[in-house]
């Protein structure tokens, strides 16, 4: 079942990309024309994926975006218009994730602290394309402080939202958020490169 | 007199712990619903259950007994319950319910009937005698060491079983079903795209079937094996290592015949799958092929219940590890 | 890196410090320079988060949604104030009693009518591998069509024949069966009202399985329609119908529990 009551319970910085046109193919997609739903794939789907590649990985990202425009068009009849669609389409995607998360979660600490997980990533990165590396870099963080990273410093939550998208304390999120900056930094490329 | 113990209810409202032990009396049901995590049960010879949960915030463990039947339920106290680890340690004779959609589940032990309804769980049972049933959409059901009337029922998981006695009724979709010395009355064994793999003892008046649409099905015989078989299939072929010799055809697909002095019926269809009749050599080469795909041992008997500190099951669905305490600030 | 403000310095960056400790922070800073390059640094970490771009899957991800969108009906009664009328409209423990009463008497008593038709079998000629094809007088088909009663799904030996109009009937029920696709229709609908309750791997998982199925079925109807006096192609037909309408309606109730 999906933490549906959360979608009261936060509020999402929509994206900027809010135009007239988009609103007509949302009205078209919610009384089933499906070129209009496609449409609105093509302009969401690199945000929405990436955001499953960060809060989940990258083996799975494609088929949970599936997952997701498959939930949108299903939930689409009772898309008032009442948020931009892109930020409808987003709580949608945090929502699937979120669900997945908590059933893969079971029996595993979702905030990992262990020690040795955090020394395999403090190691310098190769040479190569920067934003990849970062992008990796973040993919390979701890659970708790990839998701506490990615919805805050990527998505822009507020720490007291995450709090209740992943259950647990403001003091938590904040402290998952610095151990996540702090291994991320490591790999912001060699001209940001802090030494010890 | 109330059969159980005066009422307990336990309602923790933190992150946290629970472990507690409660008397019951010959006859008492166990029911435990769980929406995600895992549920581990074990037996003693104690007339008492014991509860341990691991949980986080905003989610609730309450027992709640009534004069038959003791229920654990994990509650969530806005919208849906967290995940929560159930270790409980219950009569042998105890007969328990579990359900919930995202958990896993296993049962040693047990002398009861048991039944299980998960949808993304996978279900282990050692043990069991009565009542089984074990329901399951995208997990894996194993079990061993049971007696009675089974009914496993798996949408795209995988059916493991050894050493069963009784009525088995199997279906999976797109599952495998391996049954491994069994010794069975009467066997309904179906799937749609998953092979069937059969080693049991044929009862002179058991009735096995087995019917796959595409996937193979394996049947290994005893050396000398009594027993009448019909074998049908569209485009499949069907192979024996014993002379057949066919006493019917229809013309259509199906064909009959007759090892030894006849007895027990054999059904074995696929529609598109091949359909063969192993002597026991067969069954060591797939004992090493089953090791080998799930990095477990092949399913073993049982032992005789443990003293109740975490007795795992040696299966391939992995029995759930103990939960570490939780160590999140909260 | 070891001071006590170096754990605090994230909220610092985020103002979320009281400000008195802000004020503290700050100060700390002027002299200590390992705490300033760290500041810079996560300064610099949530700058390049906020500047990462977006990147779509390697491949095209709209044919497969696009086929998982079309098997799943838009509800038509999803727009504002239109309302089907009443008759179109199954409630889920109607919709669900109804597939399960379909399933026994559709699906089951067409196989078990049609277990009773295998008639004593003519001998084998040819070889004993394979399947052989006998060239001889056709099993008489003498078909009985009492119904077993719905809880009771066994095969029973030795009862009376019946017609063969009522064979006819009976064995064209498989193939061409008006009740059966309206219990099918109606569970499909149900789901596709409640689908969005299920999570959403179990929501692909049951989609796969129904593909499966589905493509069972039809290999089976061309089979039978090949051969429509087999009796194995009509009773295999028949268990994969019923292994459809049972994959529905379970999954249609498990929908509706978690709802």
């Amino acid at each position: 079942m999906e933490h549906s009551a959360l979608i009261a319970l936060t509020t999402i910085p929509g994206p900027e990309s809010q135009k007239a046109a988009m609103s007509a193919d949302a009205s078209l997609a919610a009384r089933g024309d499906v070129r209009a739903f496609e449409r609105l794939y093509r302009e969401h789907v690199a945000r929405i994926h990436s955001l499953m590649r960060r809060m989940i990985s990258a083996d799975e990202a494609a088929e949970v975006t599936q997952d997701v425009f498959v939930r949108a068009w299903e939930k689409l009849g009772s898309f008032r218009g009442e948020a931009a669609f892109g930020t409808w389409l987003h709580r949608i995607a945090i929502n699937v994730a979120l669900t997945r998360r908590a059933q893969l979660g079971r029996r595993r600490d979702r905030m990992d602290d262990d020690p040795e997980t955090l020394e395999k990533l403090e190691t310098k990165p190769r040479h190569g394309d920067l934003s990849m590396d970062f992008e990796r870099a973040i993919e390979r963080l701890p659970d708790g402080a990839r998701q506490v990273f990615v919805l805050h410093d990527i998505e822009g939550y507020t720490h007291e939202e995450i709090g209740s998208l992943l259950e647990v304390a403001t003091g938590t999120s904040k402290a998952q958020l610095h151990r996540a900056r702090m291994i991320l930094r490591r790999h912001l490329g060699r001209e940001w490169e802090s030494h010890e | 007199m109330s059969m159980l113990a005066a009422a307990v209810v336990a309602a923790v409202t933190a992150a946290g712990h629970l472990d507690t032990t409660l008397t019951v009396k010959t006859g008492a049901r166990l029911e435990v619903s769980n929406f995600s995590g895992g549920v581990s049960v074990s037996t003693w010879d104690k007339n008492a259950v014991r509860v341990a949960a691991d949980f986080g915030g905003r989610t609730r463990v309450t027992l709640d007994p009534s004069p038959t039947t003791l229920r654990v339920n994990s509650e969530g106290q806005r919208g849906t319950a967290g995940v929560v680890d159930y270790q409980i340690t219950m009569p042998s004779w105890m007969g328990i319910e579990v359900s919930g959609p995202f958990t896993d589940v296993d049962v040693v032990g047990s002398r009861g009937d048991v039944k299980v309804e998960t949808v993304k769980g996978d279900v282990s049972v050692n043990g069991g005698n009565g009542v089984l049933e074990l329901n399951t959409v995208q997990g894996d059901i194993a079990l061993a060491g049971s007696k009675g009337r089974i009914k496993l029922n798996t949408i795209n998981g995988d059916i493991t079983l050894a050493h069963i006695m009784g009525q088995l009724t199997t279906e999976s979709v797109n599952g495998d079903q391996v049954m491994d010395d069994v010794q069975l009355d009467a066997l309904e064994s179906s799937s749609v795209s998953g092979d069937l793999w059969f080693n049991g003892a044929l009862k002179s008046d058991g009735r096995y079937h087995l019917q796959s649409h595409n996937g193979d099905i394996d049947v290994v015989a005893p050396d000398k094996p009594n027993a009448v078989i019909s074998v049908s299939t569209f485009s499949g072929e069907f192979n024996s290592d014993f002379d057949v010799t066919f006493t019917g055809t229809n013309g259509h697909r199906e064909m009959q015949f007759t090892l030894g002095e006849g007895g027990p019926r054999l059904e074995l269809e696929s529609f598109s799958g091949n359909i063969r009749l192993l002597k026991s050599g067969a069954v060591e080469a797939l004992r090493t092929r089953l090791r080998g795909q799930s990095g477990q041992p092949a399913p073993k008997a049982p032992e005789t219940p443990k003293p109740p500190k975490s007795s795992k099951s040696s299966k391939p669905p992995k029995a759930p590890t103990p939960p570490k305490p939780p160590n999140n600030e909260d | 890196m070891s001071d006590l403000w170096s754990d605090r310095l994230s909220e610092y960056l985020d103002g979320e410090l009281a400000t008195a400790e802000h004020a503290e922070l700050e100060r700390h800073l002027l002299t200590c320079a390992e705490c300033a390059r760290d500041l810079d640094a996560l300064r610099q970490v949530a700058l390049r988060a906020r500047a990462l771009p977006n990147a779509g899957p390697a491949a095209d991800l709209w044919p497969a949604i696009q086929r998982r969108i079309a098997r799943s009906p838009r509800r038509v009664f999803a727009l504002p104030r239109f309302e089907l009328p009443s008759h179109f409209h199954f409630t889920l423990p109607q919709a669900v009693a109804a597939g399960v009463a379909l399933m026994l008497i559709s699906g089951v008593s067409v196989y078990l009518v049609l277990h009773q038709m295998s008639a004593p079998l003519a001998p084998a000629r040819g070889g004993v591998s394979g399947i052989s094809r006998v060239t001889g007088p056709t099993a008489t088909l003498t078909p009985n069509v009492t119904p077993a009663p719905a809880t009771q799904p066994r095969l029973r030996e030795g009862t009376a024949p019946a017609t063969s109009s009522a064979a006819t009937v009976a064995m064209t029920g498989a193939l061409d069966d008006p009740t059966y696709d309206q219990a099918i229709a109606e569970l499909e609908n149900t789901l596709a009202a409640h689908r969005a309750e299920l999570d959403t791997s179990t929501v692909r998982i049951v989609e796969q399985n129904l593909a499966i199925i589905d493509r069972a079925i039809d290999q089976a109807r061309r089979a039978l329609a090949a051969d429509p006096a087999s009796p194995y192609l009509h009773q295999h037909l028949a268990l994969q119908m019923k292994a459809k309408l049972e994959l529905l309606r379970r999954t249609t109730a498990l929908a509706a529990a978690q709802g």
